[in-house]
């Protein structure tokens, strides 16, 4: 009955109910749960979670140095193993009119996309600099190609599923929260400073102590 | 008074069959200001001024009564972006003054003032009771919305913080009416006016439990909200400040943090433990036997070593010519060698090489050691028994064994040189 849910979670898949909603229906249960605990402890490994509600994935039972060792050398080569991924949303984040929140579930087109492009020329050229980030890319792709072939390279990476074909209507998986993860660490250890932070209280601000960043590319 | 209560109650009928007289007008109305127009409209116009339905709004251009509009808008629920909840500390304030006036009024024995002061107060307690109850319905229609009214997320987000505030306010006015609730209802049973402690404690006391609960309720739900919304601004600001660092650090690879182990398990890639699963070639069940034989079927051919070759060559003639005979030369020790051999070969006899030697002219050349080591070596080859003849046979620590001559027999029994 989890036979197939364990193939995925030894995969080293997440398991959202985007990309696997069967499996992610079975794990929100306390028994199955207990059951996949018991059978990846025989293999020093646990269910683990992205956060109380993300996706579900298999992780070691103890960190040792040498794991942590292995995050350390992927954020020294940040540049080649988050960069492709972060260039691509950013470029989905300006050129969607309507806020996104990127987030598990939340749904793209590529017309939406395209549109956005249309309005704002500028877009269009940042989107060709992604030529060499997005796989499979001619440089006389149009438009279009492209951002067929960036939403593509989403989808290969697990960070998109397609949910219709006909719209061209991609939704985001669990998996997106892994990247949150990881800038949001980056940014408690003030690895990355933004140009311009704007101190002042906006209207609506209940005096939480959060600071909005306002960057000046944006 | 009989009359008077007549009077207003035909004034009070009169107004409202007004209105159904001329409700299409006040449809339009609800939904934008109307204008004069045809002759019809004007009279419309005309009549719902009169009992202040409309409001003149600008030139030739008239509006629906706020307060006709707050009527029809909670019987709709339906409620525009932003709409501040009603404030019941006023009326809160004014109750407390009816109250203490009343209180003053039983004193004195004014009874007729103090009556109409209790219906008075009846209204305000009603009033408070209307406005709590439409504050909640406002709020619940738009919570449970998501602030349906509105499209833009945006602008869903910024009520969202904005009756957070309102809810807040709220809650200090709900600690407001508990206060007047219990002085009222204490004072009143300490005068023994029963009838305004009931009214107090039945219109709003009993009710205050329920407001708390549904107001935190939204509370919760709009500070769920409030902390989601910050949350998904820090996302992407990460978002946004990363992808700033890597377009100014062009010739930075990457970023150093020291990484522990108490860092969050998010960061941790999931761990991938490839499974290939083999066929038990023991397995006699059809189903593996068939799979089996499919994956045997797929494997390359052998090749058949043991046919021979298609094109195998033809073998190639040997041409034979005549060859001139080499004339073998003998050197003289050679020919004596072969004597010798001949010799031995026809008689039993022991010879001895040194003495054979001595009489062969021909080997004159050679000295007597050479043809020793040549004789023994190549007549020990030939399978002859050759045999050393040593000097000192007496000798107590025979290492190194002297002789002085060989002595060879045509007997091949033994293939060692003794």
């Amino acid at each position: 009955m989890i036979a197939n849910l364990l193939q995925n979670l030894l995969a080293g898949q997440y398991i959202c109910p985007v990309a696997f909603q069967d499996d992610f229906d079975k794990l929100e249960k306390a028994s199955v749960r207990s059951e996949v605990n018991a059978w990846l402890a025989k293999l020093d490994m646990r269910l683990a979670r992205l956060s109380d509600t993300g996706a579900y994935f298999m992780a070691r039972s103890v960190i040792a140095a040498q794991h942590c060792s292995a995050v350390k050398e992927d954020l020294l080569k940040y540049r080649d193993v988050y960069g492709p991924i972060l260039l691509m949303l950013n470029h989905i984040r300006q050129a969607k009119t309507e806020g996104l929140e990127f987030s598990p579930g939340e749904r793209i087109q590529i017309a939406e996309l395209e549109t956005g492009i249309i309005e704002n020329a500028s877009l269009a050229a940042q989107l060709r600099q992604l030529y060499g980030v997005i796989k499979g890319i001619t440089r006389d792709a149009t438009n279009r190609t492209y951002l067929k072939r960036m939403m593509e390279h989403l989808r290969e990476d697990g960070f998109v599923v397609l949910s219709n074909a006909q719209t061209e209507s991609y939704q985001f998986t669990g998996k997106i929260d892994h990247i949150h993860a990881v800038l949001e660490f980056i940014s408690e250890h003030e690895a990355i400073v933004g140009l311009e932070v704007d101190d002042q209280a906006h209207d609506g601000d209940t005096g939480d102590l959060f600071a909005t960043a306002e960057l000046s590319h944006d | 008074m009989t009359s008077e209560t007549g009077n207003q109650g035909s004034q009070i009928a009169q107004i409202f069959a007004s209105l159904a007289k001329h409700s299409d007008l006040l449809s339009m109305a609800l939904d934008g200001p109307v204008e004069t127009g045809n002759r019809e409209q004007n009279k419309a116009i005309d009549a719902l001024v009169m009992v202040n339905a409309l409001k003149p709004y600008e030139e030739g251009t008239y509006r629906l009564n706020p307060r006709l509009r707050d009527f029809i808008s909670d019987h709709l629920i339906s409620y525009n972006a932003f709409q501040a909840l009603t404030r019941v500390k006023d009326r809160v304030h004014q109750a407390q003054a009816q109250w203490s006036q009343l209180q003053a009024l039983r004193q004195a024995g004014a009874t007729a003032d103090a009556d109409r002061l209790e219906w008075a107060l009846d209204d305000t307690v009603t009033d408070i009771d209307y406005a709590i109850e439409r504050n909640l319905t406002l709020l619940n229609s738009l919570v449970s919305t998501q602030y349906g009214n509105v499209t833009n997320l945006k602008a869903k987000l910024n009520q969202n913080l904005f009756y957070g505030r309102e809810v807040d306010a709220c809650m200090t006015e709900m600690n407001q009416v508990d206060s007047i609730v219990d002085l009222i209802s204490a004072e009143a049973l300490n005068a023994g006016i029963l009838s305004v402690r009931q009214l107090i404690n039945r219109r709003l006391g009993s009710k205050l439990l329920n407001w708390r609960v549904q107001l935190k309720d939204a509370q919760a739900i709009i500070s769920k909200r409030l902390f989601w919304q910050r949350k998904m601004e820090r996302r992407l600001n990460n978002l946004a400040k990363s992808v700033l660092w890597l377009n100014q650090h062009k010739t930075s690879s990457g970023i150093e943090i020291d990484v522990d182990t108490s860092a969050p398990i998010a960061i941790f890639k999931p761990v991938s433990i490839k499974v290939k699963p083999h066929l038990d070639v023991r397995d006699k069940d059809p189903v593996t036997w068939d799979e089996m034989v499919t994956s045997i079927a797929k494997l390359t051919k052998r090749i058949d070593r043991s046919l021979p070759a298609a094109n195998a060559k033809a073998a190639q003639p040997v041409l034979a010519a005549e060859m001139a005979e080499i004339e073998i030369i003998l050197t003289a020790e050679e020919f004596m060698l072969d004597q010798l051999t001949a010799e031995l070969l026809d008689s039993d006899q022991t010879i001895s090489l040194c003495e054979w030697k001595s009489d062969k002219p021909q080997l004159n050349l050679i000295s007597d050691e050479e043809w020793l080591l040549y004789a023994s070596g190549q007549l020990y080859a030939q399978g002859f028994f050759v045999r050393m003849a040593i000097d000192d046979e007496q000798d107590p620590c025979p290492i190194n064994h002297r002789f002085y001559d060989f002595l060879v027999t045509c007997k091949t029994s033994s293939n060692r040189i003794s």
